[in-house]
């Protein structure tokens, strides 16, 4: 297999040619281009998918689209970490204190805070992974990232509900 | 002429400036992430405004055709960056008001 030099990609032109890491030609562009890597044969006893330790500079070099793509999806998710953070900073520096719950707001801030970071480190694993399964011709694992999220959201909405009860209760 | 399947094959160029304004969208997050704690916390507002030409010239300068272990120090870069932003706005929820306090 010849591996092309990875200084010099460009922008693969329509219809370019891929290689897998097994040197079989995919299309990767164009009506009717080639197979998906679910459908491509990779039968040599490879794990299936890579874990978050795997090492990106494995494997062939994919065609820049799919870099690029994956590149653009961990960078969104590094702006929602942000959102996340500079919401729980409000939460606790804006917001007027709950009356008789004086924690009320670190409650709700300091989580949205720590999901911003868990959400960062969480994007960097899986580019890392995507990354990696890429280069090997491999079919993307399912993301944690919507399920991290949706739980934790949904834990602060639920505080944010009792604590709001406790101060009018109180 | 039939179109092909995948839009981008219409204009390859596209996936690459539509990750340079990725980058540069991120680097505006940083800056207004910067300028929001400003007010409250000068000295953590300040550091996270520092970041932002640093994240801007990451996308502008280091090319996405790099090696791979570079591409992944340069996005390591933004999670140390992102992760640092969240343990700033922890201590400041929890030791007050920055410069304020001491005043």
């Amino acid at each position: 297999m010849t591996r092309p030099p990875s200084g010099s990609a460009t922008v693969t032109a329509p219809g370019a040619a891929r290689t897998c890491h097994h040197g079989c030609a995919r299309n990767s562009g164009g009506p009717g281009g080639g197979a998906t890597s679910s459908q491509h044969g990779h039968a040599d006893g490879e794990p299936g998918n890579p874990g978050p330790a795997a090492d990106p500079g494995t494997g062939a070099e994919p065609d820049v689209r799919f870099t690029l793509a994956n590149e653009r999806t961990f960078l969104a998710w590094n702006r929602t970490a942000l959102a996340l953070v500079v919401a729980g900073l409000g939460i606790v520096q804006l917001l007027p204190p709950f009356p008789g719950v004086p924690w009320g707001r670190h409650a709700l801030g300091v989580p949205l805070i720590v999901l911003g970071a868990v959400v960062s480190v969480t994007a960097y694993l899986e580019w890392r992974r995507n990354q990696t399964a890429l280069r090997r011709s491999e079919p993307i694992p399912q993301s944690l990232l919507p399920r991290i999220l949706v739980v934790t959201i949904t834990g602060v909405a639920a505080l944010s509900a009792v604590v709001l009860l406790v101060s009018a209760v109180r | 002429m039939a179109l092909p399947e995948d839009p981008e094959d219409l204009a390859p160029g596209t996936a690459a400036e539509r990750t340079r304004l990725a980058w540069e969208r991120t680097a505006i997050a940083f800056g207004a992430v910067g300028l929001a704690m400003l007010r409250g916390e000068p000295v953590a507002g300040a550091l996270v405004l520092a970041a932002t030409p640093l994240i801007w010239a990451l996308g502008r300068y280091v090319s996405s055709a790099a090696p791979p272990q570079q591409r992944a120090r340069r996005l390591l870069l933004v999670t140390v960056a992102v992760t640092g932003v969240a343990v700033l706005a922890v201590v400041a929820a929890f030791i007050g008001h920055g410069l304020t306090r001491f005043r």
